[in-house]
């Protein structure tokens, strides 16, 4: 199967995720949406020289992926996907930030090997947290969430058009591919002298894309806001879980549970 | 009614793609717009829509003028069927892109589900009520595609090339499909074959301009004609040796 089929089924995969019925997936799309942002700013807040409070977080994706059947390989690859990015930010802080803060078996740990592990581990946390969010919740309820919670239409409109189109983005990058290739049989890949012309075409078929789009969308009477919002009434056993999750991760956040814990045990 | 009169469409770089264009179509009338390509075909159905204005000439619609204060109401009163049905499907569900318009224009949801339910036991599509949009079949894609047209009742439909793309088996079942509706339909095409048969009448257009005018079945037939404007008779009417 060529790499981009492969894309493909990745990213149908997640979809079909959704369809599941289990306790997670039964929660209310507004409740999973607002206990992901809080806590993503939960993770997100803390300091970079801050690695201990952030370990309890990890219990919580962990118990939803187990409650939500999620398998665990799937999502760990989409993990990897983003670590590079984390990897070239943090890198940095190993360079430049030598001061040592500690000494762990008479190895001196700087701070930015604390900050490189924190942003490391920010990342993991979060990026779980959203791919939960996105494995038990279809895009379609995701939106209407979004509306309903006053996200400006442009930003829930480039989500939703990402998502539905990114199918054809791929699909184009494989013909275009293919067709270079076939021309190409010698060569492995795009050439590098290559490669501008094949993303500028990329870019222009996909602004001619956007271009026909819109007129289609503007021909029935699309005027920049997506009018329809289903209006969810939040049940009281989804307030329960609101309110005692949130206030857990909040307590989380406020409370270093493994200093806590370190200090009972010694 | 559809009625243009002295259209003329420039594009911004200079190119006059259409030049004093002027017919005018019936209720209830199957119009094809044939012609070489570049001729202007979609980009009258474009201006007709107002995605291309300003341009010169008229463009009226059951007494309704084209111009930018009117272009809500005229995109209620026209449907256009895009050529390449990705453009049009543009929800991540069938229901929500079928139900697009009628909630731009405000219907209420009840109505906008019974709608929809009629719709689509007519066109044989209600099992693909759920299905994601870019999993469809081309064919399914297709008819879907008409489906959020149709629901929203126009007077008048536009269909630019609309069976490009499709095997023999589902574009027989477009035409069948297209056949079967009364509303004023205006069809640009290269299938010269489709419009022969579905057509009552049949307009050329060659540089933007009308060539030739008239019954579908006298038009389609005049090799001398269909040659001049850049194209050939019916593949069931020429003679092929195998």
């Amino acid at each position: 199967m060529s790499d981009f089929k492969k894309s493909i089924l990745q990213i149908t995969t997640l979809e079909e995720l959704t369809q599941k019925k289990t306790p997670v997936h039964r929660l209310q799309p507004s409740v999973k949406l607002l206990i992901t942002v809080i806590y993503l700013i939960a993770v997100i807040s803390y300091s970079p020289y801050q690695v201990s409070g952030l370990i309890p977080f990890i219990f919580y994706p962990i118990i939803l992926m187990t409650l939500g059947e999620i398998p665990f390989k799937p999502l760990f690859q989409r993990i990897l996907i983003a670590l590079p990015f984390t990897l070239f930010t943090g890198i940095s802080n190993l360079i430049f930030n030598k001061e040592i803060t500690l000494y762990v078996m008479n190895i001196g740990i700087t701070e930015g090997m604390v900050s490189f592990c924190s942003i490391l581990l920010k990342t993991i946390l979060t990026v779980m947290a959203v791919l939960i969010l996105i494995s038990t919740t279809s895009i379609n309820d995701l939106v209407y969430v979004m509306i309903g919670f006053r996200i400006p239409s442009i930003i829930v409109i480039q989500i939703m058009m990402t998502y539905r189109y990114i199918n054809v983005l791929i699909g184009e990058i494989s013909v275009m591919y293919h067709a270079y290739i076939l021309r190409a049989p010698k060569e492995k890949g795009i050439k590098l002298k290559d490669m501008g012309p094949f993303l500028g075409q990329l870019i222009i078929r996909s602004f001619d894309r956007a271009d026909r789009i819109y007129n289609a969308m503007k021909c029935r009477g699309f005027e920049g806001d997506i009018l329809y919002a289903r209006k969810e009434m939040i049940s009281t056993k989804s307030w329960i879980y609101i309110v005692t999750v949130g206030c857990l991760l909040i307590l989380m956040r406020l409370v270093n549970i493994s200093e806590e814990i370190g200090k009972l045990l010694m | 009614m559809l009625k243009i009169d002295q259209l003329c469409v420039r594009y911004t770089d200079g190119n006059q793609v259409l030049n004093q264009l002027s017919f005018q179509i019936d209720k209830g009338e199957t119009v094809g717009i044939v012609g070489a390509n570049g001729a202007g075909k979609s980009t009258l159905l474009m201006s007709i829509v107002g995605i291309l204005l300003p341009f010169e000439g008229k463009i009226v619609i059951d007494g309704l003028e084209v111009n930018k204060k009117n272009l809500r109401e005229v995109r209620e009163r026209v449907g256009v069927v895009f050529q390449n049905p990705d453009d049009q499907l543009f929800m991540s569900n069938v229901y929500d892109d079928i139900a697009f318009g009628l909630r731009n224009y405000g219907v209420d949801e009840e109505v906008i589900k019974i709608k929809i339910t009629q719709i689509m036991e007519t066109l044989d599509i209600d099992r693909l009520t759920n299905h994601h949009s870019h999993k469809l079949s081309g064919g399914e894609k297709r008819i879907v595609a008409i489906a959020t047209i149709l629901v929203m009742e126009p007077s008048v439909i536009l269909f630019d090339e609309p069976t490009s793309f499709l095997d023999p088996k589902t574009r027989r079942k477009l035409m069948e499909l297209l056949k079967g509706l009364s509303t004023t339909k205006l069809i640009a095409t290269h299938d010269l074959d489709m419009a022969l048969e579905l057509c009552d009448r049949v307009i050329v257009l060659k540089e933007g301009k009308v060539f030739a005018e008239g019954k579908a079945k006298e038009v389609l037939t005049n090799e001398a004609l269909m040659k001049e404007a850049g194209l050939e008779l019916p593949f069931c009417l020429q003679n092929i040796n195998l």
